[in-house]
């Protein structure tokens, strides 16, 4: 019995000690619960009250002098021409005056383009726009020290000079009959202009300041608020507040959509059917924007003109875009479509014939190997291929072209990576590329990707600097021809010079496609869309004309 | 001796930022307002020294100036994300130990009143097979089947999504710890004086009363040894959750190498671990290493990969 | 932690909890053994091309179990895929266990060294070796390869703190004395009692090295550190059926899932049951 009481009396005085510990510990955990709602608590909710959320992939970067609303498109910013809905002819639509009063007049030979400018519109941070702040955001473009992204374009331009408060006169150095197209570029007050410093590093690539109809209350890593401006000078938007979240990844993005946490966003073509949901409606656009393979200048294989050839003639284009795109595109030989209406060549395609690839190897002496790759001077036909890793689309492209010309003996190695990665090695690797930055003018959608790189080159502008023989001439030719129908031939010869001596394996022209839920709303149509695209186009490219129905 | 070591390395370190040969010490501390020349003796001296000559640059720089660098991948500066982030991360810590320590004391309080459980062969096999699931796959699990019912980043603040990680975090946590109480509670069990408390009728409460505290107290050992490991190392469910924290900034950081952001999360990983381990030496049972040994043998067996 | 068993007073109330019986235990070896052979079987099998026209197709339209984003078959993509995983863990298992008994047994030789070796132990098993590896793979890449070093670097103390201590305690026993003393040569000692002795060690640290290597390799390439999203293993498949679940394609998610468990569960199972009562084995 005592034994028993002395285990009692111990185990009593160990469990009083150990009460008292758990209810220490109690204590603890409850003030760190606490604790920890309070920290969280520190971080205010955003966006709760908006009126539709749209989902994105990138955030931040608004700088039209930096290629941001190159083509004219933004919530925050107007250029002095604007897009117009796709009318569905088949033609690219017109560009309409926006901040300009009225068509911008060209002199005789397309050197100089006068604009007059509207006298009723001010910016979001109160002050009013005039022919000063149109020359400071041009000049900015074309000043080195500001190394813009989209110089390229503007590249004429030897001056900008303002005759009064609203008009704007463009000196240019050569003729150039399609600057109109370059009158979109959203423009700056002249007072956020940072001469002489980066444009990636200026203020506005947060804080956007712009004549649009909507203001970016607050932007934090993923998310941005957009708030309406009721002063805005085109007409009063009806949607007033809209968020866009931006989630890493097309993925990530597509379960976004599906789990009804964003009311839409671009997903890819292949899935847009099975994510669309209750209430929410697919909406496409056609595009100017090409998926294809650049191929690398470095690479002993495709060094070869005619190996090139022979890869863009084992694709099939029609299977690719039915199986991997689901239907929604159309197959590309070349960087010119149909939308370029006359200086587009019908004859410059490549209809698929494995035989001739074949050929064509065997004759630059590319001979197929016991493993199935072909192989010269003990070289291998092997291809490095890379692609931005979260860009589902684009890998989808690289593994079916991968997987087609295996057929050829061909080896593609596909690996994803980050963009600062890719751009370490454009020569060396093929990346499966994105053309059609900025196609309202045939001369830029071309010169791109064709032309060899120049000093206005960006970076991503013909990335393998791979020349087509003789194309160069042409397309400088082209671009100063003010006679439309010598150009339009110009543009043509160019697409056929390339069919002999391809620099590229371009597949397809893409059509966007968007699940958006839009109920309540009458939506403005799409409009045909450059590569960009996400919650600044698809459905919510014009937001200041969405009306409550 | 250790604070002769502490205060040489210090001095290298002045002496060598402060040379000219250090591009760093002038230019990172304001990377948006920087020169594009100075951007380019940066981008120099990170591509010539590769990732060691980088990081030790960073090591430097941070060090004599207090610039934690400029984030590359975030567009921030690293100091802000550091502050805005760690905080989200803390906050999920802190309800991640609440919970934890809620399903161990209840799991414990059970296995101290059913002296059968812990011999069970299916309890054994049952704390196996979670032991077994990776934590990131508990956050994927819960993404899938609960993705609609969690609350959208876009419009909530960090707090609501607090819930989903704190409980991946707990879960992953627990196992180990209740893996740890199980063998505890076996073992005391299994010794005659506890078979005859049993034998002479010994209420409930009496049993809880009387096994419980070295149930707990083979807790408390992995639980203190593996806080940096749960903390630091459960990034993969904040990354699968798109929880805005450290974790999920190192995720990102590591991916793409944003060098100055791992590097800053990194150090403080190492920080944390340093400070737990020297704090339970000090403060631990004892101030010797058995009970560190004893914990972290408990959770090696236990811990796998947590 | 296993002071009891030193007084043999107690040995008859010792609980029936050593579950793994010879025989059974012979059992599971096998079992696990033939597994892991069937699963590497899988590395070897000629691998399924893209084919986007049979791209998600379910499970029976599709093949036994479906069709994955590419069109491949999901069977022989994963099967593919878990072998290839199971054999870098095994190795990867193996060589560290070898190299912690290793390192486990010459620091028992002198106290100065077994302080070093428990220093080092505290250190990697607090160090987030998880974390470890994001940061080593992420920074210098290279795939799988990569992250089993990694593995190795970080897991090498926890074999050497259990088997060093057991084959030393072994080696100086009063039995392996008494054995020398009858003329028995080091071969036989070793194969008498040192070896059954820290075999079960051995074992327990396998169990426990192999299923975490899995999981870091799995882990590190589901977020995409340092590994091709389109590469074929565990990781990247389960990341890509995340993202497939979203146009219904369960299958995709589900079956990789549960290779990556089928890998997982037996050896942590295994490693419990060893690991309990490490000395008793």
């Amino acid at each position: 019995m005592t034994h028993r009481d002395s285990t009692e009396e111990r185990t009593a005085a160990a469990a009083a000690g150990e009460r008292m510990k758990i209810w220490k510990s109690t204590a603890w955990t409850a003030g760190a619960g606490a604790l920890a709602f309070l920290l969280s608590g520190c971080e205010a909710p955003s966006g709760g009250d908006s009126e539709l959320v749209i989902g994105t992939e990138n955030l931040g970067g608004y700088n039209p002098v930096n290629g941001y609303s190159v083509d004219g498109n933004s919530p925050f910013y107007d250029g002095l021409l604007r897009l117009q809905e796709d009318s569905g002819s088949g033609e690219m639509p017109e560009l309409a005056p926006a901040l300009a009063a009225e068509d911008p007049q060209p002199n005789d030979d397309s050197t100089e383009w006068t604009v007059k400018l509207r006298d009723d519109v001010t910016f979001s941070d109160g002050s009013d726009f005039d022919a000063e702040d149109v020359a400071a955001t041009y000049e900015a473009i074309v000043d080195p020290e500001v190394a813009s992204e989209s110089v390229d374009a503007f590249r004429m331009i030897k001056a900008v000079k303002t005759p009064d408060d609203h008009t704007v006169v463009f000196e240019l150095d050569e003729p150039t009959p399609t600057f109109t197209s370059r009158l979109a570029v959203g423009i700056l007050p002249s007072e956020a202009i940072e001469e002489g410093t980066p444009a990636a590093d200026w203020k506005v690539n947060s804080v956007p300041v712009g004549t649009g109809a909507y203001t970016l209350d607050s932007l934090t890593e993923d998310t941005a608020v957009l708030t309406a401006r009721d002063d805005y000078w085109r007409t009063t938007p009806e949607l007033k507040s809209v968020t866009l979240q931006a989630y890493a990844d097309t993925s990530a993005l597509a379960a976004a959509v599906k789990d009804g946490k964003v009311s839409g966003a671009a997903v890819p073509p292949r899935s847009v059917d099975q994510i669309k949901g209750d209430g929410q409606e697919i909406h496409t656009a056609r595009t100017a924007d090409w998926r294809g393979l650049t191929l690398p200048s470095d690479n002993p294989f495709t060094k070869n003109a005619e190996v090139r050839k022979a890869l863009n003639l084992a694709i099939d284009r029609e299977k690719l875009v039915d199986e991997v795109l689901a239907g929604h595109g159309t197959p590309a030989s070349t960087p010119v479509g149909e939308f370029y209406g006359d200086a587009y060549d019908p004859k410059a395609e490549f209809d698929v014939d494995l035989d001739e690839a074949k050929k064509l190897l065997d004759e630059a002496g590319w001979k197929a190997g016991s493993d199935g790759v072909r192989a010269k001077d003990g070289k291998k036909a092997v291809i490095a291929v890379t692609y931005p890793a979260g860009d589902t689309v684009r890998g989808d492209i690289a593994a079916e072209i991968s997987a087609q010309l295996e057929q050829l003996g061909v080896k593609l190695e596909v690996k994803g990576q980050e963009w600062d990665d890719i751009e370490k090695d454009l020569a060396g690797q093929a990346i499966v590329y994105a053309g059609g930055e900025q196609p309202y003018n045939i001369d830029h959608q071309i010169r791109a990707s064709l032309h060899t790189q120049t000093k206005t080159s960006g970076v991503f502008d013909n990335p393998a600097n791979m020349a087509v023989p003789g194309a160069d001439d042409v397309l400088d030719h082209a671009a100063v021809e003010t006679d439309q129908a010598t150009a339009d031939a110009d543009y043509r010869q160019v697409q056929s010079q390339y069919i002999e001596a391809p620099s590229y394996l371009i597949v397809a022209f893409l059509e966007h496609t968007y699940v958006a839920d839009t109920e309540g709303w009458d939506v403005p149509d799409t409009t045909f869309e450059p590569h960009v695209h996400g919650s600044d186009w698809g459905p919510w490219w014009n937001l200041a004309d969405w009306k409550k129905n | 001796m250790i604070l002769a070591g502490l205060a040489g390395g210090a001095g290298v370190f002045a002496l060598s930022a402060a040379s000219p040969s250090n591009p760093l010490a002038h230019t990172v501390a304001g990377w948006e307002f920087a020169s594009a020349e100075a951007r380019e003796n940066l981008a120099a001296a990170y591509d010539t020294g590769g990732w060691p000559g980088a990081w030790w640059q960073w090591l430097l720089t941070s060090l004599t100036t207090g610039d934690l660098g400029y984030s590359r991948l975030l567009h921030t500066a690293v100091g802000e994300v550091v502050l805005g982030r760690g905080l989200n991360t803390v906050a999920a810590t802190l309800c991640a130990v609440v919970i934890t320590a809620v399903i161990v004391l209840i799991a414990s309080v059970l296995l101290a009143r059913f002296p059968g459980l812990a011999h069970h062969s299916a309890a054994s096999g049952l704390i196996g097979a979670w032991l077994a699931v990776p934590s990131f796959l508990i956050a994927l699990i819960i993404v899938v089947l609960f993705g609609r019912q969690l609350p959208n980043p876009a419009t909530s603040a960090p707090i609501t999504l607090i819930p989903s990680v704190a409980i991946t975090i707990a879960l992953a946590w627990s196992a180990m710890l209740i893996a740890a109480a199980r063998s505890a509670a076996a073992e005391v069990w299994s010794t005659p004086w506890a078979r005859a408390l049993i034998g002479r009728g010994f209420s409930s409460t009496a049993r809880v009363r009387t096994v419980l505290p070295s149930v707990l107290s083979a807790v408390r050992a992995p639980a203190v040894i593996y806080v940096p490991v749960v903390v630091l190392g459960e990034a993969a469910v904040e990354a699968v959750l798109s929880y805005p924290g450290l974790g999920n900034a190192l995720v990102e950081a590591a991916a793409g190498a944003d060098l100055p952001l791992l590097a800053t999360v990194t150090a403080i990983a190492a920080a944390v671990t340093t400070g737990l381990v020297l704090g339970v030496r000090s403060f631990g049972a004892g101030g010797d290493d058995r009970f560190l040994v004893s914990g972290a043998g408990a959770g090696g067996l236990g811990k796998g990969y947590a | 932690m296993n002071r009891r068993d030193q007084s043999p007073s107690r040995q008859p109330l010792r609980p029936r909890r050593r579950s793994l019986r010879p025989s059974r235990r012979v059992w599971g070896v096998l079992i696990l053994g033939v597994l892991l052979v069937l699963l590497i079987c899988g590395r070897f099998m000629p691998g399924e091309g893209t084919d986007f026209s049979r791209a998600l197709l379910p499970p029976v339209d599709g093949g036994l179990l479906g069709t994955d984003h590419f069109g491949r078959s999901v069977a022989v993509t994963v099967w593919d895929a878990a072998g290839g995983s199971a054999l870098a863990a095994l190795i990867t298992a193996a060589v560290t266990t070898a190299i912690g008994a290793g390192i486990g047994v010459v620091s028992t030789l002198s106290n100065g060294l077994s302080k070093v070796s428990t220093g080092l132990l505290i250190a990697t098993l607090v160090v987030p070796s998880m974390l470890f590896t994001f940061i080593v793979v992420g920074i210098l890449g290279g795939g799988r390869t990569a992250i089993m070093v990694t593995v190795a670097l970080t897991h090498w103390p926890l074999a050497a703190q259990l088997i060093g201590p057991k084959v030393r305690e072994e080696w100086t026993s009063g039995w392996v004395r008494f054995d020398r003393c009858l003329g028995a040569g080091r071969t036989q000692i070793l194969r008498w009692h040192v070896l059954p002795a820290a075999g079960g060690r051995v074992a327990a640290a396998m169990a426990v090295i192999f299923p975490s290597a899995v999981v870091h390799e799995a882990t590190t390439a589901f977020l995409g550190i340092g590994v091709d999203p389109a590469a074929v293993s565990l990781g990247p498949l389960i990341a890509w059926g995340q993202s497939d679940m979203t146009v219904g394609a369960w299958w995709t998610l589900v079956v990789p899932t549960c290779a990556l468990m089928v890998l997982l569960l037996p050896p942590t199972i295994l490693a419990r049951r060893l690991g309990e009562r490490p000395r008793s084995l």
